[in-house]
């Protein structure tokens, strides 16, 4: 019974967001129609999650433990991205519709115990991606959404060889438990899900589509497409892989891991560096995620312990919803500059709303890690857990690139406390409700996290 | 333990906020809150002191476990040295306050907000003695610094402050990750990440050599206190944020905030790592040799006053990093003595520099002159702070640098004599400087209508030029302080 109330509730999403799409064809009021169904739905979804801790479809499917605490998490975000997204106009309640199932592709994905369920729900996360740029409506959306369809698809025919050699290697698809027959062909197999995971998040040098993909979707469309593609494929990939390597033999697992280090300092060098030198918030943000790949690549080589997977959740719900934070508020203030996202936009921003700058400043703090702020406690923590684990030198090394990303982040509050001499003619940026309620909710979840990170991690 | 501790310790960052919601179309009423705040800050500061049992020794003062923090604990500790510097700190404060008591800005209380928090994260670092405590305040004092000079300084000021900003970030991720790395080992030994006094002394971190834990982490430490001095070649942020800042900026940062970095070897290098601090002392004596010397020579060929002084001070930091380095108990009670005197002569010089600036909106020498005619009081009073910074005898820079000279001499000759050089190139520079601006004939027509200092602008100089004589004369008013400390900042001591 209790698993079938989650088939029904998935049913209910599905079947409430498809009469949102269907009542966008109602002429009168049919945008508030779709938007009030498509936020009941997820309304009623998140409160399903609290009817009970596990979800037990199958071999196939289970989302129990830390996933269920994700999916609350990831549920609650996307209530309030609804929220935020707003009925004002009808493309945003498209985006609204199309968020909905991408944020289904993530149920799925967070719950896929096999590599069909994986790669059916990571493709539906995908092709949202894809539809999200290209609607966009900016002036190369379409191109950069080809782009990243073409090395999407890529990738895709890719982790399918993969999927093979893994059936040939274990006999069968499944991710748990699965008895590795073949070590060479299972090390091709898992190095070539490592790659896929560089793709879909944006590792160097597998990076090419993010810079493109994320200057020219929305700034509004980025954000929500941060939370869920970053948090689930970012949680679902790194504790696959980590299951998966210690599968393998030792001596393919230590070639496999020296891979991954190296691919996560280039990425975190990479990422900062060309970060520093972009002249749009956009690519800023993206080349930026490009180094945070980096720092979430290298807890694929830690040794689980019971606090792991907390950490890992913290350091990506932290991350992806600070970032999320930075997003929405660069969003208001490119609305008022014809939604343009270069580094302009930001002058004199403490004199045209003083608390929507500080905030924007104490999110940029926390993404350069400065104390007090969640980012602070979360680098202080996985940093702490890098070098316990051995690895000095990449640990150092990481270090030493995050200075250049602060750099740029301090430029945003830079930006913000200059004062234009001619401020007095800019526009005063107001905020709405649910804007100032995502903003502080953010906030405090930033001090939260930042001066009692243990009560989230449980660490002793 | 102190049970008002918090709320003493507190009473900075409370002021700061208490001026988010003063009026802001009362302006004498802000100022006259600030005022009022920065006296309280230091007669709570002096109290603690005088409250100390022992000023040899580190006293607890307040102590809270933060289990939900990593289970960290922090813990708030006084000796003679934090309890010297703290009220350094407040009493730089107060002068900062009565300096600019005229100034005139749309951010009044944006500006006394970041003094105030500035002030706090200050005392909060030389009060913590958990590493996680210390680095907090540290990063923390970063911040208003960074909005005071971007905000209230002068045109360049975005790429100072940047530039200042920038520099000292990325000595303190050298200083998180030697945290991290501590940290880890802390978990390995004692199940638990804090990173306390009593646990950084247990780590014992072995020295085999340059890429042993103690040496890699000796580095890491000292370039972020060597930024933050800073000490030749770290020193680049120095001058431009000088320059840039408006002039409470320069002030704290020439009074206070460069000796943290002193403070952060004496607290958190020197006893813990003994055998790197062995190994690479000449390497440090010979770089504070250089930056006496350098800073010197650059002072010299200064036009623009505000500069001059900025690259005193990185002369004068020099002497400081030698007396702390080399371990001589005589030459690290001179350097801690040379802290005070700087800390008194330098933000001198710099509200010197604010009364000429605020009357002719120039720093450059060459538009001033003969100013002794028209600005006696002010004439008098700049010589006297001026001959403090120049260490002449009966003045408080003469003790420390004699001091340092002498330990040093004892320790390695060659560098002495080159640190030596700094005490004849001093009073090149400054004499130069003072020559141009005050003595000979008024050659530009506007300087001829200026007005000599107020009774309210020559206050904080009177105060300055008295304790310059005074420590000059009887310099164990300061030494008497933090005497019993010596010990601890010394190998001797371990």
């Amino acid at each position: 019974m209790e698993n079938l109330s989650f088939v029904q509730n998935v049913i209910i999403f599905i079947a409430l967001n498809a009469a949102a799409l269907l009542s966008l064809n109602i002429k009168k009021n049919g945008k508030y129609i779709a938007f009030g169904l498509s936020l009941v739905a997820s309304v009623v979804f998140f409160a399903m999650l609290y009817t009970q801790d596990v979800f037990n479809l199958s071999d196939l499917f289970t989302l129990d433990g830390n996933k269920v605490f994700l999916l609350k998490l990831v549920s609650l975000l996307n209530i309030l991205m609804i929220l935020i997204n707003g009925y004002n106009s009808l493309e945003r309640v498209k985006s609204t519709l199309l968020i909905s199932y991408m944020f289904l592709g993530g149920v799925f994905l967070l719950g896929a115990n096999e590599l069909v369920t994986f790669y059916v729900a990571l493709e539906t996360i995908a092709l949202i991606g894809y539809t999200l740029v290209a609607t966009s409506n900016l002036e190369y959306s379409r191109e950069a959404a080809v782009k990243y369809l073409i090395q999407g698809s890529i990738i895709s025919a890719i982790f399918l060889l993969g999927a093979a050699l893994y059936l040939g290697a274990t006999g069968g698809l499944t991710l748990v438990g699965a008895t590795v027959v073949n070590q060479e062909l299972y090390a091709i197999a898992v190095g070539i899900f490592i790659l896929t995971a560089c793709f879909k998040l944006g590792a160097f040098p597998f990076h090419a589509w993010i810079a493109d993909t994320y200057s020219n979707v929305t700034l509004g469309n980025l954000a929500t497409n941060f939370f869920i593609s970053k948090i689930i494929i970012g949680y679902k990939f790194i504790t696959v892989l980590q299951a998966l390597l210690g599968e393998c033999d030792p001596h393919f697992q230590d070639i496999l891991i020296r891979i991954i280090q190296v691919i996560a300092v280039a990425s975190a060098f990479y990422g900062n560096i060309v970060a520093i030198v972009q002249g749009q918030f956009k690519r800023i943000i993206a080349y930026s995620s490009v180094a945070h790949t980096g720092y979430m690549l290298m807890m694929i080589c830690m040794t689980p312990d019971e606090s792991y997977e907390k950490q890992l959740i913290s350091y990506l719900v932290v991350y992806s919803m600070t970032a999320t934070g930075v997003i929405l508020i660069l969003n208001q203030f490119a609305q008022l500059n014809k939604n343009e996202d270069g580094r302009g936009i930001l002058t004199s921003g403490f004199y045209r709303n003083k608390g929507l700058a500080v905030i924007l400043s104490v999110f940029v703090l926390s993404l350069g890690g400065i104390p007090l702020t969640a980012g602070f406690a979360m680098k202080y923590m996985m940093f702490t857990n890098f070098f316990k684990e051995g690895f000095n030198i990449e640990t150092t090394s990481i270090f030493i690139s995050s200075v250049v990303g602060l750099a740029y982040y301090i430029r945003f509050v830079s930006d913000l406390f200059t004062e234009n001499p001619d401020k007095m003619k800019l526009p005063i940026i107001k905020t709405r409700f649910s804007e100032s309620l995502v903003h502080v909710i953010i906030l405090l979840s930033i001090f939260t996290f930042g001066i009692a990170p243990s009560l989230f991690l449980g660490l002793k | 333990m102190d049970q008002l501790f918090l709320i003493k310790f507190l009473i900075p960052l409370l002021w700061a906020i208490g001026f988010i919601f003063a009026p802001k179309q009362n302006e004498r009423a802000i100022k006259l809150f600030a005022l009022i705040g920065a006296t309280v800050v230091l007669a709570y500061s002096a109290k603690m002191f005088l409250d100390l049992p022992n000023p040899g020794a580190l006293t607890e003062l307040f102590k809270f476990e933060m289990p939900l923090f990593f289970n960290m604990t922090y813990t708030f500790a006084m000796d003679g040295l934090s309890g010297l510097l703290l009220i350094l700190n407040s009493f730089l404060l107060l002068v900062v306050v009565v300096t600019t008591w005229e100034i005139k800005t749309e951010k009044l209380r944006l500006y006394y907000f970041l003094l105030f928090t500035l002030t706090w994260a200050v005392n909060g670092s030389l009060l913590a003695t958990s590493l996680y405590g210390f680095y907090i305040f540290w990063e923390a004092m970063l911040i208003p610094l960074f909005i005071l000079v971007g905000v209230f300084g002068g045109e360049n000021r975005r790429y100072a402050s940047f530039k200042f900003f920038m520099m000292t970030a990325a000595g303190s991720i050298l200083m998180l990750a030697s945290m991290c790395y501590m940290s880890a080992l802390a978990y390995k030994l004692n199940g638990s990440y804090d990173l306390n006094y009593e646990v950084i002394k247990s780590l014992n971190l072995r020295y085999s050599g340059f890429w042993s834990p103690q040496s890699l982490i000796f580095w890491a430490f000292s370039i972020a206190f060597f930024l933050k001095v800073p000490v030749f070649p770290f020193h680049s942020w120095l001058p431009d944020a000088h320059v840039e800042a408006p002039t409470a900026g320069s002030i704290l940062l020439a009074g206070i905030l460069l000796k943290l970095g002193i403070y952060g070897f004496l607290r958190f290098v020197i006893p813990f790592y003994p055998q790197a601090v062995d190994a690479y002392r000449d390497i440090v004596l010979y770089l504070g040799a250089i930056g006496v010397i350098y800073g010197a020579l650059t002072a010299w060929v200064q036009k623009d006053i505000k500069k001059l002084v900025a690259f005193s001070s990185i002369s004068h930091m020099g002497y400081i990093i030698m007396g702390v380095f080399s371990q001589n108990p005589f030459a690290v009670k001179g350097a801690i003595f040379q802290m005070v005197a700087h800390g008194i002569s330098t933000p001198g010089l710099f509200i010197g520099v604010h009364y000429l600036y605020t009357r002719r909106h120039t720093k450059k020498m060459d538009q001033f002159g003969g100013l002794a005619k028209v600005m006696p009081r002010f004439a008098v009073l700049f010589f006297l702070i001026t001959a403090g910074s120049m260490a002449v005898p009966m003045t408080c820079g003469f003790v420390g640098e004699f001091m340092i000279t002498a330990g040093v001499y004892e320790l390695n000759k060659v560098v002495a004599i080159l640190a030596a050089t700094g005490i004849i190139l001093s009073p090149v520079y400054l004499l130069k400087m003072y020559h141009l601006t005050a003595l000979g004939e008024i050659t530009h027509e506007e300087n001829k209508s200026l007005e000599d200092l107020s009774l309210l602008e020559a206050t904080p100089m009177i105060v300055l030029s008295v304790l310059t004589i005074l420590l000059g004369l009887y310099p164990k008013l300061v030494t008497a302080m933090y005497e019993g400390t010596i010990n601890f900042f010394t190998h001797s001591g371990l």
